[in-house]
């Protein structure tokens, strides 16, 4: 029988990696006629079955109010826990209203009880969970333990009981093995794992006439060979070694591209790579000005372009990141069939390498051999064209909607006995 | 929860959330109840209050980069300034919108909560507030089309996808009364396809939509904010605008005024110190409409007061002004006037409507053109143009070309004259300078406003400040001395008692009598370029029985006697009886 989802987090806007994985289980649990609604501070989901509270963004000037106050220091004033304990209270109340507003029967927190970034909402789903006994999903994309900016806190009373709590209504899915075995160390919680996944099932959009003149409009030129770094510019993604590959290719048609834009953790890291490739003399284009979350015109009347109008443009992939959670754009990337040269971060070499991938592997450096390897794969299309056909064949195995379908499944009917369909 | 909200309180909070947003009343109060308390603002229960304020209350008007210095933020550089030369004589600060903007010098605001990291930083500003008080701008009609509230109607993201007002460019928008002559829709692309959005200021200046509780609630929160960050004064900018209704002319809506009454129960609960300053450019009696019940506004802008006293002193005619005085009703309560002849923007002519003939108005608009203002002007329901505001300096406007010394009289007069009616004086920082036109920077920027915006090099301004006999130098020194003596007269306080009295043609007099009864200061002001002399007792009852004055302006005792007393052309006096 078809039942009423509520999707839970601070925001369901944008790519994000909680963002679009959301969005798959929706759809997957669409094809059973299980119907999905929204609740979260930020939404660009339909309003008809969103439901947004402001106060629920990670960003609300309250949170960051409470956020500057709890980490990078051992304790808590009163007024601190005043707010947090008045905030969670107001969002408890909140979800009271969207369960009862939508007749959810079913809850899916989104990280929202795995990463701190907003400490009263998870608080307030635990508390909700814990009143209710209604059966919940939690999705688990990034433990705070993963990330050394929640290490020193003054909130580890609220982080051991709800980041995630343990309550008999929740089952807790991770994204991968190390995520996996640190729940159960840590939290003595068993869990589900169910990587991030791909409807490999469908061919990936081809250019239209929109994002037809893409190339152009980023200032290739026919000859030029576009080398596609798919990331935000901070350290963790190690483009420093895109760089270094790019220049170590020494030929100048070779273009560097990177999509998105720096800001996020400071300029130094964008001032360093701009150094680096001058010295590499490596053509890098900062692209971030012309991509957007959704096609539009910005103020100067210029098409701004999705990250899926650039990939089918892109002759190659790079992804030298140093640490991923799962890893979204390597999917993209061989969901796309483009070749990739990838670092061997440490959820790869557990999750992802295992199964028996096709990429250009660096472990740390780029050396003369990964050089070689790339080469290959960019001059020799028979090589390159087994190489992503092979690694399609894979990902849809392995990390298509097919294999989350049958996970939810189970999931569902364990905890409540609902059972396919019925 | 939150303690020191009272029932009645939240019951009058709940009547407005009512009249606003309906049946959603009852969710927003415990929406409300959950933000006191934000940023600790409004944790304990309000002191008890003292005065509201007294006679040492005024304000002066600057941009936040109106001085500024190498190597230091020009928010620190203002601090400096403020606190070598007018420390005694302003009591607050009142920095225009220091928030990221994109066009109109600040008011269009791109983040509210934020500092333009040009003028400096929050740390800058609170720093200011140890020494002076401070207000702020909440501009609350509209927001950047560069702001992320905007960029998120662009990708139709929630809340602020609702942020904004769609219109269908087929509506009848004729009724909607404003005060630009650009379109009042602009074309926008959207995730959604093309969209026409409620532009009343310029494209760039996107108004918001109040009939959203969401919008309602990010405003409470920017204002507890900013009260955390110690503002005394709120100033809401172009308020009158800020709920549309179709087939209306969208101005002063009944909404509009409940949202004023609300921000202020809001200050009441959280800090009964702030006062709430709401700017409506418009004919008097809507303008003081904003005073309510003595529920809404604290503080009104006399509005009416630069032009005509502009007038008065142009034409050496107080007619009007002495017509318009003797029948403006002063509010009852926690409620007063902001006194002012000049600020930021121009010197607005529609509050005159009433108050002066076509005649006296076009006489009025030749002279300041006269002496280089630009005559900003209005579209009219009927295809015509009408003039609209200003742009001139008020030192400027009363200067006298072949006889600065008579220009200096006039200005200063015109300063006093403001400084000495009921209500709190607020000074524009140019007006303290008595900086001329600044046609330069017109012609850099093309926006006439820019002609009494000018900004300073310190270095520059202290050297114009320092000079020996100078005009300018002199004005400065004499009014700052001015406003420093003022502060110790209780018989200036605002709430004090005010009696006008007309001698001859061109003499005025304020009798301004303290809350308490017992200090009274005689302000007499010569309209002319003629001396006056205030001869015969008959002249001026309350005058004839003293002998012997103290005049706080030139800081001399001056005898009633048989010749009587007399001012020189534009002189002011502040006299007080001696025994």
């Amino acid at each position: 029988m078809p039942k009423n989802i509520g999707f839970i987090s601070t925001r369901f806007a944008g790519t994000d990696g909680v963002s679009l994985e959301s969005a798959k289980w929706a759809e997957v649990l669409w094809d059973d006629r299980h119907v999905s609604y929204w609740y979260s501070g930020r939404s660009d989901r339909e309003p008809g079955i969103s439901y947004v509270v402001p106060e629920a963004y990670f960003g609300h000037p309250e949170i960051e109010w409470i956020n500057e106050r709890i980490w990078g220091r051992t304790s808590r004033e009163p007024l601190v826990t005043t707010r947090i304990r008045e905030m969670t209270d107001y969002l408890k109340t909140s979800l009271y209203h969207f369960v009862k507003k939508f007749q959810i029967d079913f809850i899916i927190p989104q990280n929202v009880l795995t990463i701190p970034m907003h400490l009263p909402l998870g608080l307030a789903v635990t508390e909700f969970l814990a009143e209710t006994g209604m059966p919940a999903i939690a999705h688990h994309h990034d433990f705070f333990w993963e990330r050394t900016r929640f290490s020193v806190n003054g909130v580890g009373d609220y982080l051991d009981s709800a980041f995630p709590p343990s309550l008999n209504n929740i089952r807790s899915v991770v994204i991968n093995r190390p995520a996996e075995e640190q729940i159960a160390l840590r939290k003595g919680l068993a869990s589900l794992l169910i990587p991030n996944v791909f409807d490999f099932d469908k061919p990936a959009p081809q250019p239209d006439e929109y994002s037809a003149d893409v190339r152009e409009e980023i200032g290739l030129k026919p000859d030029d060979v576009f080398i596609l770094q798919p990331t935000r510019i901070v350290p963790r993604k190690g483009i420093e070694h895109a760089i270094k590959m790019v220049g170590m290719l020494k030929d100048p048609r070779y273009k560097l591209v990177i999509s998105h834009d720096a800001g996020d953790e400071g300029l130094d890291y964008l001032h360093m790579l701009n150094e680096l490739a001058k010295e590499e003399n490596v053509d890098v284009r900062f692209i971030a000005d012309r991509v957007s979350e959704v096609r539009q015109y910005d103020s100067l009347g210029r098409k701004m372009y999705t990250l899926w109008d650039l990939y089918p443009h892109a002759d190659f992939v790079t992804y030298p990141s140093t640490y991923e959670g799962f890893g979204n754009a390597l999917l993209e990337t061989v969901y796309f069939r483009k070749p990739m040269m990838v670092n061997r971060y440490s959820i790869y070499i557990q999750d992802i390498e295992p199964r028996g991938f096709r990429f250009a592997e660096m472990d740390g450096i780029v050396t003369k051999k990964v050089v070689a390897h790339v080469q290959r794969i960019l001059e020799d299309s028979h090589y390159r064209d087994e190489m992503v056909e092979h690694n399609y064949r894979v990902a849809r195995r392995f990390y298509s909607y097919t294999v989350l379908r049958r996970s939810l499944r189970t999931l569902m009917t364990s905890l409540t006995g609902w059972g396919n369909g019925g | 929860m939150i303690k020191p909200i009272s029932q009645a309180q939240l019951d009058r909070v709940r009547r407005r959330l009512r009249f606003l947003y309906g049946e959603r009343a009852n969710w927003l109060v415990d929406r409300f109840y959950h933000l006191i308390g934000r940023y600790g603002v409004g944790m304990e229960p309000p002191a008890t209050s003292a005065r509201r304020w007294d006679q040492k209350d005024v304000l002066l008007i600057t941009y936040a980069d109106m001085v500024h210095t190498k190597g230091e933020t020009p928010l620190k550089t203002l601090h400096g300034f403020a606190l070598e030369h007018l420390k005694g004589a302003v009591s607050t600060v009142h920095i225009l919108p220091f928030y990221p903007w994109s066009s109109d010098d600040g008011f269009s605001v791109i983040d509210y909560r934020q500092v333009k990291r040009e003028y400096g930083t929050w740390s800058d500003v609170e720093k200011l507030g140890e020494d002076f008080n401070l207000a702020f701008d909440l501009v609350l009609n509209h927001c950047s089309a560069k702001s992320a509230w905007f960029q998120d109607f662009i990708l139709g993201i929630s809340p602020a996808r609702h942020y904004f007002l769609e219109m269908d460019p087929k509506t009848d928008l004729s009724a909607v009364v404003r005060p630009r002559t650009s379109p009042l829709l602009t074309k926008t692309t959207t995730r959604f396809g093309e969209s026409h959005v409620w532009t009343t200021f310029s494209a760039d200046q996107v108004d918001l939509n109040w009939q959203n509780s969401d919008l309602l609630f990010e405003f409470l929160d920017i204002l507890l904010f900013y009260i955390s960050k110690g503002v005394r004064t709120l100033r809401l900018d172009a308020v009158a605008f800020a709920w549309k209704e179709i087939g209306t002319d969208c101005l002063h809506r009944p909404q509009t005024h409940e949202i004023v009454k609300l921000l202020r129960d809001v200050c009441e609960i959280v800090d009964p110190q702030v006062n709430i300053l709401t700017e409506t450019n418009v004919p008097h009696a809507e303008n003081i409409s904003y005073f309510g019940e003595g529920d809404e506004a604290h503080v009104v802008y006399n509005f009416s007061l630069p032009p005509l006293l502009l007038h008065a002193l142009l034409t050496d005619n107080c007619d009007y002004l002495y017509d318009w005085l003797s029948n403006l009703e002063y509010p009852e309560g926690a409620c007063t006037y902001l006194n002012f002849t000049a600020s930021h923007d121009g010197i607005g002519v529609r509050p005159l409507q009433g108050l002066l003939p076509d005649k006296e108005f076009d006489k009025l608009i030749k002279a300041v053109e006269k002496r280089g203002a630009h005559v900003s002007r209005k579209a009219n329901p009927d295809g015509s143009q009408s003039p609209y505001e200003l742009n001139i300096t008020y030192a400027s406007a009363l200067s006298e070309a072949d006889d600065a010394k008579l220009g200096t009289a006039r200005f200063l007069c015109s300063q006093y004259f403001a400084l000495s009616l009921k209500g709190i004086p607020a000074v524009y920082f140019h007006s303290l300078m008595a900086t001329p036109n600044y046609d330069e920077g017109v012609e850099k920027t093309g926006a006439p406003r820019s002609i009494n915006r000018r900004k300073w090099d310190l270095d520059e301004l202290e050297e114009v400040l320092d000079a020996k006999k100078a005009p300018q130098a002199d004005t400065f020194r004499q009014y700052v001395q001015v406003l420093r003596r003022r502060a110790n007269y209780p018989a200036f306080n605002p709430d004090g008692s005010q009696e006008l009295y007309r001698l001859g043609e061109s003499v005025l007099v304020l009798v301004r009598t303290s809350t308490l009864g017992n200090q009274t200061v005689y302000c007499v002001f010569n309209f002319s370029s003629e001396p006056q002399t205030v001869t015969r007792p008959a002249d001026f009852a309350p005058l004839k029985d003293t002998k012997k004055f103290y005049d706080v302006i030139s800081a001399k005792t001056l005898s009633n006697g048989k010749r009587g007393i007399t001012l020189k052309p534009y002189q002011a006096m502040w006299l007080v009886p001696r025994a």
